[in-house]
């Protein structure tokens, strides 16, 4: 390799912030991440880019997008960007309503305070199979297996992308990513400076309010602080009674990074702080209040060795009225080296523990025995990334270790492979990813009576698997057009079931259910002018459940997937000129089995005027053409109606 | 139904979804990325403009560009412009997050020029004699001196000469015949 070359390829690691990022490279993307980027050997060097005039530049063709642009061009997996920007554009208040767009993902509200979330299947209330990370924090919850959209949220103009990986990403996670891994990253502090202030009004989205402030202490670090305050309206019953219930919400919290160059390493400190109710009925309304101090230092040493290191405390108190409530502490220690030993290998290997203790609350629906518990778990992982003929072909291998106190030791292993030329990416994939036990699966006591109850979780409770395979291709046919496909088979086993154990007596929890899914996803992001951007996507899911043959469980799965079978969504960013916007995007989820659901069409729609740069006046319509909907069932899911909110954006 | 199974009955739609585009794509290495081309043509116009007397601290102060934002170059920029010296002053490039650092700079590239930080920033830098450049088109059109854009896959220049006169700042006539005029003043 010449030196130009190498220094050139640098450009890999400057194209993004999120520790997330660097990551997924090293789990996903097999290293040519460089060749997208710089030219081949042989080819261009610094020294001669530096000679060309600028008439030389201007007649040679451009034949890659930028690389900020679509960061994960190169990697050998199913994966899905949504930008900071792309999130305003779209309109949404909630983390969870955000993700609607995301091509491969479905989406539905289930009632006032859940979402149902999953990709490739397995979406349900409580929707398990998705791991999903805040700026490194897991956020799922061992409690139930899922994570409770109601608590998370940011300040969303310092949000700086959601990326989301279809398909296992255990071997690097961890377990809990069977179907995939969300990541939430907010933007470094460097990029936040100066203040903003934004507020709305609305039906749905009654009133907000927001104030962020950045600033440095030049040489030393970069800062802000904010707080935002929220309170939202109720969705009608099935039924469609309006309750009246009332959903408020304050949060609040800071970043600091390291003012240093980001090649010398980096130290990030960040919390947050928030306090919530969502109204029960009108008279009755249950708190929420949580927080999290997170501490992330990376170095680098000679030979492109890296050292990274992470630790976080994170706490959540959180009450369902009449169902159950939970109080829980986690502190998190997270270290990783990536090193390359050989020539042509890359290797990263890392260690994590965790500590997540919790008090639960009975309610009347729900109880926990024992009614306090701590879980640890401690894991590490290596990975091998070895790539040649001149990088064009790449293979990772790698596995992760888990060690749980009820289960054991859990080996979570993945072998990717991809081919690669300049303008596209054919990879594939086999890895195998589990879901362990949560509280509910091992001590729940559900029912009216505790001590009479009609489901119980039990101790013999195993890890749910699967064995993934993918299949896919990733292509940039003009500057202006990408296109994104992908094909899955995942065979589960293990999976949660319902055995009967008796007349009056209740049903345990158990693993005899089996399932295979299988499907495609295509993505597709069309410029066909400079002011005007289209984005569609398309998946198609294949379930099939069956149980072992000593199994007398009689919900045969539906209480652990509820899916459409096809979803699409299509997004329109149009800039109108003098300062206008105009976003349109239609999603379509087709029906749903059990609970039934009949197919709905949603048009979502943004109109914002910039003034002078530094305001932005929006106009918001949510679900437009049509009054109501239910998205998880027509007789037990909540309905989700029209909203409609106007704000205001200062930036100074 | 095993993977196996499944793939003895699927075998021609996996073959049709993923292998016909792939042929389709297929090609093969060569040409420059548009970061690659941008960088290169950035450190091109610093040599084609000229800065007002008195600009310059000493004869051998450094020329500084500073990067404003999310940095799309890397160390690219910093080789490209690594021993170059433009009217008599070698160059040096720096990142810089606020429109403080910036106005320290001789050359500003504002990474994203739609954000709402940009107004901001280019009022801050109106009244100094900085050369401001971007990649996005819109960036001349809010008061930005130069962008480097990309049409028909390849490189071209804009200018708002409104601004770059309000600036002070004097572009070579060669770079102007290779430009197209946005703003005349």
């Amino acid at each position: 390799m010449t030196p130009g070359l190498s220094s050139l390829s640098h450009l890999k690691f400057g194209l993004s912030s999120s520790g997330f990022v660097r990551k997924l490279k090293g789990a996903l993307a097999l290293a040519v991440v460089a060749c997208g980027v710089s030219p081949s050997p042989g080819q261009v060097t610094v020294s001669q880019l530096r000679t060309y005039s600028l008439e030389e530049l201007m007649g040679m063709d451009v034949t890659s997008v930028s690389r900020k642009a679509e960061p994960f061009y190169e990697t050998a997996g199913a994966v899905a960007v949504l930008t900071g920007s792309e999130i305003q554009q779209i309109g949404s208040r909630t983390l969870a309503d955000a993700l609607r767009y995301v091509p491969g993902l479905e989406v539905a509200r289930v009632d006032f305070r859940n979402w149902a979330i999953s990709s490739r299947g397995f979406n349900a209330s409580n929707s398990n199979k998705m791991l999903v990370l805040m700026d490194g924090r897991t956020v799922y919850s061992p409690l139930f297996s899922g994570v409770f959209w109601d608590v998370q949220d940011t300040f969303l103009p310092d949000l700086d992308r959601i990326e989301v990986i279809r398909g296992p990403g255990a071997t690097m996670w961890g377990s809990n990513a069977v179907n995939g891994v969300i990541s939430m990253t907010t933007k470094d502090a460097r990029y936040t400076q100066g203040g903003l202030i934004t507020a709305g009004l609305g039906v749905e989205e009654k009133a907000f309010a927001g104030v962020r402030y950045g600033g440095e202490i030049p040489g030393k670090l970069y800062y802000r602080v904010y707080a935002q305050t929220t309170r939202r309206d109720d969705l009608l019953t099935a039924t469609g009674v309006d309750l009246n219930r009332e959903w408020t919400s304050t949060q609040t919290g800071f970043r600091i990074d390291s003012a240093a160059p980001k090649e010398n390493g980096s130290v990030t400190f960040q919390g947050d702080y928030y306090h919530g109710s969502v109204g029960a009925t009108a008279n009755i309304s249950t708190p929420f209040t949580g927080g999290n101090l997170v501490l992330r230092a990376t170095k680098p040493f000679a030979n492109d060795m890296e050292f990274t290191t992470q630790v976080y405390f994170d706490y959540l108190s959180r009450y369902v009225y009449q169902q159950y409530g939970e109080v829980r502490r986690t502190y998190d220690f997270d270290t990783q080296l990536r090193f390359s030993p050989w020539e042509h290998h890359d290797v990263v290997a890392g260690f994590n523990y965790r500590s997540s203790a919790d008090q639960t609350r009975t309610g009347s629906l729900i109880s926990f025995v024992p009614v306090d518990r701590r879980l640890q778990l401690g894991s590490m992982f290596v990975q091998d990334e070895i790539r040649w003929h001149e990088e064009m072909f790449g293979l990772i291998l790698g596995s992760k270790f888990e060690y749980h106190q009820k289960v054991g030791v859990e080996i979570q292993p993945s072998i990717r492979l991809a081919l690669r030329t300049r303008r596209s990416t054919l990879w594939a994939a086999v890895s195998r990813a589990l879901r362990t036990p949560s509280r509910y699966d091992e001590d729940s006591r559900f029912g009216p009576l505790p001590t009479n109850p009609q489901l119980m979780g039990s101790h013999h409770f195993q890890s749910e698997s699967v064995v993934a395979y993918e299949l896919g291709y990733r292509a940039q046919y003009f500057t202006s057009f990408t296109w994104d496909v992908s094909l899955f088979f995942n065979d589960y086993d293990n999976l949660r079931s319902q055995e009967p154990t008796g007349l009056r007596q209740p049903r345990i929890l158990s693993n005899k259910l089996m399932a295979e899914t299988y499907g495609a996803e295509i993505a597709l992001k069309w410029q066909p002018v400079r002011r005007w951007r289209l984005q569609a996507s398309y998946s198609h899911l294949v379930d099939e459940f069956h149980l072992a043959s000593d199994s007398r469980d009689i919900t045969n799965g539906s209480q652990e997937a509820n899916d459409p079978k096809n979803t699409a969504n299509l997004r329109s960013h149009l800039v109108l000129g003098g300062g206008l916007e105009w976003d349109v995007g239609l999603r379509y989820v087709s029906s749903l089995p059990n609970p039934a659901q009949p197919a709905y069409l949603a048009t979502d729609t943004r109109l914002a005027w910039r003034y002078r740069g530094q305001w932005e006046f929006a106009l918001v319509g949510q679900n437009i053409f049509d009054n109501q909907h239910t998205e998880f069932g027509t007789r037990v899911s909540d309905q989700v109606q029209r909203g409609y909110y106007g704000s205001v954006t200062w930036e100074f | 139904m095993g993977i196996l199974g499944f793939l003895a009955v699927r075998t021609r739609w996996i073959l049709f979804l993923v292998l016909a585009p792939a042929l389709w794509a297929a090609d093969g290495h060569g040409g420059l990325s548009e970061q690659e081309l941008k960088a290169a043509a950035l450190n091109q116009v610093v040599h084609f403009t000229r800065w007002p007397v008195g600009t310059f601290a000493d004869a051998d102060s450094a020329l500084v560009i500073g990067i404003f934002g999310e940095d799309p170059f890397g160390n690219l920029i910093d080789e490209l412009v690594q021993g170059e010296v433009a009217s008599g002053h070698p160059v040096k490039v720096v990142r810089c997050f606020t429109p403080e650092a910036a106005a320290a700079c001789h050359v500003v590239y504002v990474v994203d020029a739609g954000l709402r930080s940009t107004d901001r920033l280019l009022h801050y830098l109106s009244d100094r004699s900085i050369l401001t450049v971007s990649g996005d088109e819109a960036f001349v059109e809010r008061g930005g001196i130069i962008c480097l854009t990309v049409r028909s896959s390849r490189i071209r220049i804009l200018v708002n000469l409104e601004a770059a006169k309000r600036a002070n700042v004097t572009l070579s006539s060669k770079l102007l015949r290779l430009a197209e005029i946005v703003k005349k003043p």
